[in-house]
């Protein structure tokens, strides 16, 4: 029943899955159907923002509602009983633990197993839920969930230094539950467990390449069916929490924010393991036969991935996913195998016989946002610092244009942009002994750009970067038809930064100032340098 | 993963930098522009009065008449000799010095085996201020040698307020088979001053016959920033055979005086005096000869209206 890491470059993880391996084995053999006579509840949490000093996470929302959709769908929770709070409060949070918690009461009084499930996907910094602007304490959800009246009481926490919610109970990072004195118990099992996404100096990392935190992502393919390592067609939270384990280590060893070891807190009483998804009652599932080996990645038909299978040679996985038109790609050296399926009752069979090779170039995989689009539009000016120049050549000019600015695109806080602005103005051409020539001139800028964001608290970013740009300058003289028009176009690159204020979730109010070298060369070479400010308003797309 | 190409990136931008400089925009080709004369600032500016000269009732001002045909005459010479330098200004320099324009060589547009070239210098003072203007178009058939067509001179920064003579050399259009009918073929001058009031135009024709219709002559021309002006020239009347010189002088309403000799033979006939108004009308003839065509009928000397009707200030 082994079960092969997605990279080998964990040897840490490697040994403690064979640990967890074990104990998942061991815990399994007692397993009770902890569904079928359970009422579940569920509230599952998602929030981008939170507040002062943080930075808007970019999949949170999604991720949480991802496995709500699980967690109705196959994890026996009916919908009244499931709450899916976006963007919430911290008091909103509290008074959905205590309906639910009051639901839960009652159905325990009519005789029902209970299990109340609390998933958290948003920020967590120094002991705190961030809760857009409001907080909640991590040990204010411990200890709400420990005295709430279900009989099980889960906690999953997919953020930042969640992992300190464990604290108190000396917790420690480990691949799998020690089931050990539950194997011993004769009662079903009772009591809390607390699962974090990180340990409590840890950050918890979200992937633009799978459009989802590490965390939340495998935890969700572990529930979908890839942690079924019994193959019994339950996903019990010992092989859920194994799975989100060993690949979550595996797939962030090498991220530059370094490897992210989920941790536990186990307070569980009673007998057997509890089963958090059924594969069977699912209507249709994607089948990866014994002779597969890889990790399969399947993607929804917005091209964003839902799930992954990491399956070694000789084990077949199921995949219990919704009805839909699905891309299952497989990458194999240097190409990818790629097909598409459409999911309905039947199971679907993945095998590499039915895909086609690829050139990685074709990879059809998009992060849910991906690249940042974002449009600037502004309004400024130019100004050339040799006197000289401003004589006519490249008189102070106003100029209005559009940049269209793609950040995390290139790298984290990374950003590159093409703006094309149009400007011109009048001015008066004083040459020596010559009456003063009016004149009306044209141009047009445009470049692309590179530059860095550094956030500076949760709403305030200050940019700096460089940019090539192109610039194509006309005049005509008023009431001069006897002088020819004159242009001039070149290239310029140059410095630029940029201040942000982000007052709404899409919009913000942009200040910026560029330095550009100018080589001029038609009456003479010269070396010209000119500033351009503008102000602007920005709106984000996409999230 | 992506590779970092900075330092080719940043050597092929300055490669970029330098080839894509490109255009036109030059205060110094302005000015050097501004130093060559236009076609209306040589011309000959004679008021058109009233055309009404039906209803005169001593006579109409023949002699005015004609100053205003011999002033469209020269205007239509000049034209078409500076319309080449006017060609210059639409057409961006071949080469640049720092003190110095080069146009051409390039394809005559109307004559294809002739290939016309511009060479303009200027010369600064010792504030580094130009002074002086000198240019020539000159023209090369086929594979012979280039030919002056024009000199010019010019002192100050803007011709429109300057000092200069131009040199028209016919005799090369002739030879280039580049002239126009009516053209002489030899060598015209152009003085002006136009740096003060009155501006004064020269057109000297002295080195020839028969040019725009006029005889070898220096016209001249002085024109008030008011409206009044003088000019002299000559003409040779078919109906006697002699030639007749004249100096007017004008209002800007077109009223004016005029004093002419008539040159028959080796005889000087004059001087006649005649005035006229606004509408082309003599109002005062004095004409000891009978010369004027309102005197044919009229015993010599021919006195006719009042002195007192010339304009005043002429």
């Amino acid at each position: 029943m082994s079960r092969a890491a997605p990279k080998s470059s964990s040897s840490r993880s490697g040994d403690e899955m064979t640990f967890a391996r074990a104990l998942c084995a061991a815990a399994l053999l007692v397993a009770l159907p902890a569904v079928a006579e359970a009422r579940r509840f569920a509230l599952v949490v998602g929030d981008a923002k939170g507040g002062a000093g943080t930075r808007p996470l970019r999949y949170a929302e999604r991720d949480a509602k991802r496995m709500h959709a699980i967690l109705t769908r196959l994890g026996g929770v009916r919908p009244e009983d499931a709450r899916l709070l976006t963007a919430a409060t911290a008091d909103e949070v509290r008074a959905a633990i205590a309906d639910l918690s009051e639901r839960a009461e009652q159905a325990k009084a009519r005789g029902h197993e209970t299990v109340l499930l609390v998933y958290y996907s948003g920020h967590a910094k120094d002991g705190d839920l961030r809760l857009g602007d409001t907080r909640m304490s991590l040990f204010e959800l411990r200890d709400a969930l420990r005295n709430a009246p279900a009989d099980v009481r889960i906690g999953l926490l997919d953020s930042c230094q969640s992992g300190a919610i464990t604290r108190a109970k000396g917790v420690r990072a480990a691949p799998a539950f020690d089931v050990q004195q539950a194997q011993a118990a004769s009662t079903r099992p009772r009591g809390l467990v607390l699962i974090a996404s990180s340990s409590a100096d840890e950050e918890s990392q979200e992937s633009d390449e799978i459009g989802a935190s590490f965390f939340t992502h495998y935890l969700a393919s572990g529930l979908l069916g890839d942690a079924d390592s019994s193959g019994d067609g339950k996903v019990t939270l010992a092989e859920a929490y194994t799975y989100a384990y060993a690949r979550t280590v595996g797939e962030t060893a090498e991220t530059r924010a370094g490897a992210q070891h989920p941790v536990y807190l186990y307070d569980l009483g009673g007998a057997g393991d509890v089963v958090l998804t059924e594969l069977a009652p699912a209507r249709g599932s994607l089948v990866f036969p014994v002779g597969g080996e890889g990790v399969y990645v399947v993607l929804d038909g917005s091209r964003r991935a839902v799930a992954e299978v990491a399956k070694p040679r000789g084990d077949q996985r199921r995949l219990a996913l919704a009805p839909g038109d699905y891309v299952v790609k497989k990458r194999d050296g240097d190409t990818l195998l790629i097909g598409s399926f459409s999911l309905a009752d039947a199971p679907v069979e993945i095998a590499d016989a039915r895909l086609s090779r690829r050139p990685l170039s074709e990879d059809p995989q998009k992060g849910p946002s991906g690249p940042r689009w974002s449009l600037l539009a502004t309004g400024g000016g130019q100004f050339f610092f040799d006197s000289a120049a401003r004589n006519g050549l490249f008189p102070p000019a106003v100029l209005a244009g559009a940049e269209m600015a793609v950040r995390d695109d290139l790298g984290h806080d990374l950003a590159w942009g093409l703006d094309l602005s149009v400007g011109g103005g009048a001015a008066t051409l004083t040459l020596p002994g010559v009456t003063p020539i009016p004149e009306r001139f044209l141009e047009l800028t445009g470049g692309a750009s590179l530059w860095r964001d550094f956030p500076v608290g949760d709403s305030f970013t200050v940019s700096f970067g460089a940019r090539v740009a192109f610039i194509y300058l006309a005049r005509t003289f008023e009431n001069r038809p006897d002088l020819p028009s004159q242009s001039f176009f070149t290239l310029t690159p140059g410095l630029q930064t940029a201040f942000g204020w982000r007052f709404s979730e899409r919009w913000s109010a942009v200040a910026r100032a560029r330095v550009n070298y100018l080589f001029y060369n038609v009456d003479k070479a010269q070396n010209l340098g000119y500033a351009e400010f503008a102000l602007g308003v920005d709106y984000a797309f996409g999230f | 993963m992506r590779s970092d190409s900075s330092s080719g990136l940043a050597s092929g931008i300055a490669t970029l930098i330098l080839a894509c400089a490109c255009g036109n925009l030059s205060n110094e080709d302005i000015a050097f522009v501004e130093a060559i004369p236009q076609k209306q600032q040589l011309h000959v500016q004679v008021p058109q009065g009233s055309a009404s000269q039906n209803l005169c009732a001593i006579g109409p001002a023949d002699v005015f008449t004609s100053a205003k045909t011999t002033g469209t005459s020269i205007n239509a010479g000049v034209d078409a000799i500076l319309a080449m330098v006017d060609a210059i200004r639409t057409v961006t320099p071949t080469s640049r010095g720092d003190d110095s324009r080069t146009w051409g060589p390039f394809a005559d547009k109307d004559h294809p085996d002739v290939r016309m070239k511009v060479v303009m210098v200027r010369e600064l003072d010792a504030t580094l201020r130009p002074w002086r203007w000198i240019y020539t178009i000159s023209g090369a058939k086929g594979a012979g040698p280039f030919l002056p067509i024009l000199e010019g001179e010019f002192f100050g920064a803007q011709a429109r307020k300057g000092i200069g003579r131009l040199a028209l050399h016919f005799e090369n259009t002739t030879s280039l088979g580049i002239n126009k009918p009516g053209d002489p073929a030899f060598p015209a001058r152009i003085y002006y001053d136009l740096s003060g009031d009155p501006r004064t135009i020269s057109l000297d024709l002295t080195a020839g016959v028969n040019a725009f219709g006029l005889i070898s002559f220096d016209y001249w021309f002085a024109g008030y920033a008011d409206g009044h002006g003088q000019f002299d020239y000559a003409f040779p009347d078919p109906k006697n055979g002699c030639t007749i010189f004249v100096t007017t002088f004008f209002n800007a309403q077109g009223a004016g005086r005029d004093v002419f000799r008539a040159r028959c033979g080796l005889i000087d006939y004059g001087d006649v005096k005649q005035c006229w108004d606004p509408g082309g009308c003599l109002t005062f003839v004095d004409d000891p000869f009978a010369l004027t065509a309102a005197c044919l009928l009229i015993t010599p000397p021919c006195l006719l209206g009042s002195a007192a009707q010339c304009p005043a200030g002429l």
